[in-house]
């Protein structure tokens, strides 16, 4: 069946076998008229529909409403049902359907149905309302100044707190179902006369190749579309935060609001965007300034600390000023590993411990700090496991990786630091620049949705002045160009200094 | 994603400089005093005046075929089978020019930084490390020059900077007597720390937006090159004099080892140097092992150059380990690179000019 008939009964009894063990799934049948009776069927899913709201201004107002009840002998129920339509239910999303699949959709994502006798089509009252979270504030982006609100699971509040900061009609929200079992919603967010159309293409036209049967969030979503799945890493953005997809949007880059999930996706994504955080906006511009300067700088040492360490002092410790490297010497008499088994030691403790620390919250998690931080630490070094300086070397290493805003691009990193201590134990400093090489080879040859990673760094958006906005943070009124690497079609945000 | 690989005007000038400055800078000051004693800055300025007609030329070809790239554009004007002597020339060239410099970098990375490591291995895990971004479209090539163009001026910086509170400027005088016989030969020498400005060969038909200023672009690619190695040479010179720079291969490493930088962090800066400028020359090899490729992949019609690069690996590995010291190098790896240098960077541009003039008066 692909339609609905005119025979109610057949009608319902296709509903009731689709829905067969779906115990959530409630009809409830109801007659009105004097002395022509005509029966309708209302279907929803328990706890998907606002069963209050269908209660009071779908049934009842069939029941109430004296003069849908006085059926004139001659009306049709054509007539009959367009009254019912336009007259006696108080809602404000409603429309006519007459497509099984659509009506299905429909209920599935908690609106209710109602089949009428003798009618080939049904109404379909916007009911949906499930259980929900309040909005909250992002746990993982937090912010000293800025807006506290964030995503929650629920999209059509994802997009009002986004359609809240662009009260543009030129701001487009696009719908699409993507999951073929799951039947997730995604809207594709855009500011019409901002956004390149090759962007916007390649990202439907993505979307529109996605076939899997659940998209249960968006990050397995950005596993489908990315570019590159194979490298450690993102190629898209994510946030919790309405306002950083607010401001991806007046940039001219594509959000991705999926239902269900809390994080919103924003592409393209390249190196510049991944160092930026929502509050390097709120701050003063030279604070900021200095801060991307520091997360650059955590971004190296995230991967190459501890390589640096044992390359320095295995291969080259000619390097350091004398004084330190007898120090260093003295440090690591008693340890009875060379430093590569020392770093991969300490570094693989370490993953232990942060792996241990996100699984479990709460008092159990302060002890694991205690224990793995304070205990084992002083313990290694006491007992002569470990020089003191590798602790201090791991600690950087993984304070750095927190500096980092992205999370996805800080776990990359994380990833491929192991590789560095591998090379810095085989090749010294040799190694760690061979492994920089190809680690930047990486970065130049991955690309987002066909902008390159490593934009603004490798030229594209170079004369539109996106370096002030990614190696440094110019003040807002030097910002007056929105950044080159999107194309965006309209390309003055302020009126600015020059022409 | 898309097929047409875009490369834009500001990335021409940083695939210039990124590809130009690599193992030259650092031998150059101590082959040009050789040749002219302290006077090597003049040659310098004047191989980098005389190169400027040169990428005049590259850049009018172009500009008369819009749309087509080095190849068409070739066959169109020598007919298929010079232009295939001509590649295979330029292929020469191009391996040449790999096994050079990776032979050079072994040499100073197994002087500087791993004195106990063989050099097979050093030179065949740098060919493999950049055999990565080699596979890739020239787009990518460019982009790497651009993301590397910083790294090189910050080595230059770095090397020019340090060097200064020791250096003694009066060894540049007297600045009047040139000797004029010897200009040709050191003019000879200063090029060969100029070429792989060819490149712009395989990046300029790709040129999306402002398709203009190319030569503009180039131009000043150019001038910054030569003002890095006039300052390098200037440095040198004045650090140590003409006697002691004609005895010292590579001397821009040998002064960042001299200078001391006491109450700093790192107080020998030379590793750190030397990690640079493998960098340096990774920005240099990479472009020169995909034109390598490219240009082998065009003579045999193939589509792509992915594999070539594959077979080139143990190609240019043997060719950098065939000769056996640094006098070898000179003479099996550096003098046909200089006559191959040449054919490919002055003769072959001019013979371009040449024969495109004569058709075009044939035509008329």
């Amino acid at each position: 069946m692909e339609k609905l008939t005119k025979d109610l009964k057949e009608n319902v009894q296709y509903f009731k076998g689709l829905f067969k063990d779906c115990d959530d799934i409630l009809f409830r049948e109801i007659e009105i008229g004097d002395e022509h009776k005509v029966k309708i069927i209302v279907i929803f899913v328990d706890g998907m529909a606002n069963k209050e709201f269908v209660s009071d201004s779908a049934i009842q107002s069939l029941f109430w409403k004296d003069d849908l009840n006085h059926i004139p002998v001659d009306e049709t129920y054509e007539l009959f049902f367009n009254r019912i339509f336009k007259e006696a239910i108080a809602s404000a999303e409603l429309k006519k359907e007459d497509k099984i699949e659509t009506i299905i959709d429909n209920i599935l994502s908690g609106d209710t149905a109602l089949l009428v006798e003798n009618m080939d089509k049904c109404i379909v009252i916007g009911s949906r309302d499930g259980p929900s979270r309040s909005i909250e504030e992002p746990k993982t982006e937090t912010v000293i100044r800025g807006p506290r609100d964030g995503f929650n699971e629920i999209m059509k509040f994802n997009l009002a707190l986004v359609r809240r900061r662009i009260k543009d009609p030129k701001f487009k929200v696009k719908f699409k179902q993507v999951g073929r079992r799951s039947r997730t919603t995604v809207a594709v967010l855009y500011i019409d006369d901002i956004v390149d159309k090759k962007l916007l293409d390649e990202v439907k036209k993505r979307l529109d190749n996605v076939d899997i049967d659940a998209v249960l969030d968006s990050a397995i979503l950005e596993n489908l579309i990315e570019d590159n799945y194979l490298s450690p890493f993102p190629q898209v953005e994510n946030t919790e935060r309405p306002d950083s997809v607010a401001a991806a949007l007046y940039e001219g880059r594509v959000g991705l609001i999926v239902d269900n999930s809390p994080f919103a996706l924003i592409v393209p994504a390249t190196m510049g965007t991944l160092i930026q955080s929502s509050e390097d906006y709120y701050e003063r511009w030279s604070q900021t300034t200095i801060i991307r300067i520091i997360r650059i700088i955590a971004m190296f040492l995230s991967f190459t600390a501890p390589a640096l360490y044992i390359a320095i002092t295995a291969y080259h410790p000619g390097l350091l000023p004398t004084k330190l490297i007898y120090f260093l010497a003295a440090s690591r008499i008693n340890v009875p590993f060379p430093s590569v088994v020392e770093a991969i030691l300490m570094e693989l403790t370490m993953e232990l411990l942060r792996e241990a620390g996100t699984r479990v919250s709460g008092p159990i998690g302060s002890t694991i700090g205690i224990v793995g931080g304070l205990i084992i630490g002083q313990a290694a070094v006491d007992a002569g496991i470990v020089s003191p300086l590798m602790i201090i070397i791991v600690a950087v290493t993984t304070i750095s990786t927190f500096a980092i805003p992205s999370y996805e691009m800080a776990t990359g990193f994380r990833t491929v630091r192991f590789t560095f201590i591998a090379l810095a134990g085989v090749l010294g400093l040799y190694g760690v620049v061979l492994g920089i090489i190809v680690l930047l080879s990486h970065f130049i040859i991955l690309s987002s949705f066909g902008i390159p990673f490593t934009s603004p760094f490798s030229g594209l958006g170079i004369e539109e002045g996106d370096l002030k906005d990614t190696l440094v943070k110019a003040p807002i009124q030097r910002l007056w160009l929105r950044p080159g690497f999107t194309n965006p079609k309209n390309k003055r945000r302020m009126r600015g200094h020059k022409k | 994603m898309n097929k047409d690989p875009k490369v834009s005007n500001i990335q021409i000038r940083g695939l210039i400089v990124s590809t130009v400055i690599g193992v030259g800078v650092l031998s150059l000051p101590n082959t040009l005093t050789m040749t002219m004693g302290n006077k090597g800055w003049v040659t310098i300025i004047l191989a980098g005046i005389l190169i400027i007609p040169i990428l005049y030329i590259i850049n009018y070809i172009f500009k008369i075929n819009p749309g087509k790239d080095f190849f068409q554009i070739g066959e169109e004007t020598f007919g298929k089978i010079i232009f295939k002597i001509i590649l295979i020339i330029m292929m020469a060239y191009f391996i040449d020019f790999c096994a050079y410099v990776v032979r050079s970098l072994g040499e100073l990375v197994e002087a500087f930084l791993l004195p106990t490591t063989p050099i097979e291995v050093i030179v065949l895990s740098f060919i493999l490390a950049t055999s990565y971004l080699a596979t890739h479209e020239i787009d990518v090539i460019t982009r790497g020059g651009y993301f590397l163009y910083p790294i090189i001026l910050l080595f230059a910086g770095i090397v020019i900077l340090i060097s200064i509170p020791e250096a003694d400027f009066s060894n540049l005088l007297p600045l009047n007597n040139i000797d004029y016989s010897q200009i040709p030969r050191g003019l000879l020498d200063s090029f060969v720390s100029f070429a792989g400005f060819e490149m712009i060969l395989f990046a300029l038909p790709y040129v999306e937006n402002g398709k203009d200023s190319t030569f503009k672009s180039s131009v000043y690619a150019m001038a910054m090159i030569t003002a890095i190695y006039v300052l390098t040479y200037v440095v040198c010179i004045a650090h140590f004099s003409v006697e002691q720079l004609g005895r010292q291969l590579f001397p821009v490493l040998q002064l960042v080892k001299q200078v001391d930088l006491p109450g700093f962090f790192l107080e020998n800066l030379d590793g750190l140097i030397m990690a640079l400028w493998v960098l340096v020359v990774a920005s240099t090899f990479i472009p020169a092992y995909f034109a390598a490729g490219k240009v082998i992949s065009k003579i045999f019609n193939l589509k792509s150059h992915k594999y070539i690069i594959l077979i080139l690996i143990p190609i240019i590995y043997f060719l950098a380990l065939y000769p056996r010291d640094i006098l070898q190098i000179n003479k099996i790896l550096l003098k046909p690179f200089n006559i191959l240098g040449l054919m490919t960077g002055v003769i072959l541009p001019l013979l371009f000019l040449i024969v495109i003039l004569i058709k075009k008066k044939v035509k008329k």
